[in-house]
């Protein structure tokens, strides 16, 4: 299955939904659609959502660690929900776990 | 090889162990799960090989079979994963290094199973690194993107060894099987 985004605006967020695998293949597209949301402006918030994604390598994390650099020089803020065991576990691994911020749901995040 | 389209050619184990059906369907099927949890057998002395161009959309296949193996092997679900992630690592870091984003390289994965081990051998005829620094992990201190996947490899894998030459570049990667124990974030937990 190839990757799936789709970006929805709920509450003044963003919220980037992606489905699939985030390797070296689909990560540029990750990584435009997280860079293109937060160079909108538009939005307070930018959510990335990864409840569909069971896999994520260094690229992807590359992609969201640049993602959060942009939402902080933009003053937007940037945050991650719905990570499942194995993106969790390279986040871990690369010790940036504690960098973002990180719920468990859209529903979450919202409230938050 | 055949260059263009993505093309995935397979050999057989040379093994006197009869291949079990997984993995014959998990590679003629190119079934993309990463992992089979039910299996739980271990099975040593598998050799296998496969040789791909370096098509990042053939990584998935790559992960697959990398998974079963390590499965076969006797590695749990948790250590199985963290040992795709490096193996993909060290793929993506041959298409994007040693063919700068090209997609008709030749990169040939080797894989063997021993009773206490599992060995990778990626093999391509890339540029070879230029700067040794570029093969050991940055400090993760800063954070920014980059850099990340010889951290993940090398915090993944026991041994990790380069080799270069005769128009070849060789990287071997082990994990060695610790029963009873599994691994979280690289770090061996009794």
């Amino acid at each position: 299955m190839s990757i799936q985004i789709d970006v929805r605006k709920q509450e003044q967020t963003a919220v980037i939904n992606v489905v699939g695998d985030i390797d070296l293949y689909s990560s540029p597209q990750v990584r435009q659609t997280i860079l293109d949301a937060l160079n909108e402006k538009s939005d307070n918030r930018v959510l990335v959502n990864l409840t569909g994604v069971k896999y994520i390598d260094s690229s992807g994390v590359a992609s969201l660690v640049e993602g959060l650099q942009l939402a902080r020089r933009s003053h937007v803020r940037f945050a991650l929900c719905g990570l499942n065991k194995a993106p969790r576990q390279v986040l871990e691994l690369t010790r940036l776990i504690n960098v973002f911020d990180i719920f468990e749901s859209i529903e979450d995040a919202l409230k938050a | 090889m055949r260059r263009g389209a993505p093309d995935v050619s397979l050999q057989p184990p040379v093994s006197s162990l009869r291949p079990p059906l997984l993995r014959w369907n998990a590679l003629a099927g190119a079934s993309l799960i990463g992992y089979n949890s039910r299996v739980r057998r271990r099975v040593c002395g598998l050799k296998l090989e496969l040789s791909f161009p370096s098509d990042p959309r053939l990584l998935r296949v790559v992960r697959s079979v990398v998974g079963q193996m390590a499965g076969l092997c006797g590695f749990e679900e948790d250590e199985a994963r963290f040992i795709v992630v490096a193996v993909d690592e060290a793929c993506a870091n041959i298409i994007r290094h040693a063919y700068g984003g090209r997609t008709d390289g030749d990169i040939r994965l080797a894989c063997s199973t021993e009773d206490d081990r599992i060995e990778f051998t990626l093999t391509d005829r890339g540029r070879a690194p230029q700067h040794v620094a570029r093969l050991q992990p940055r400090s993760l201190e800063e954070v920014r993107p980059g850099g990340l996947g010889m951290h993940l490899i090398r915090s993944v894998m026991d041994e990790v060894r380069f080799r270069f030459g005769e128009g070849e570049n060789q990287l071997q990667l082990t994990k060695l099987l610790h029963p009873g124990r599994r691994v979280q974030s690289g770090a061996i937990i009794e």
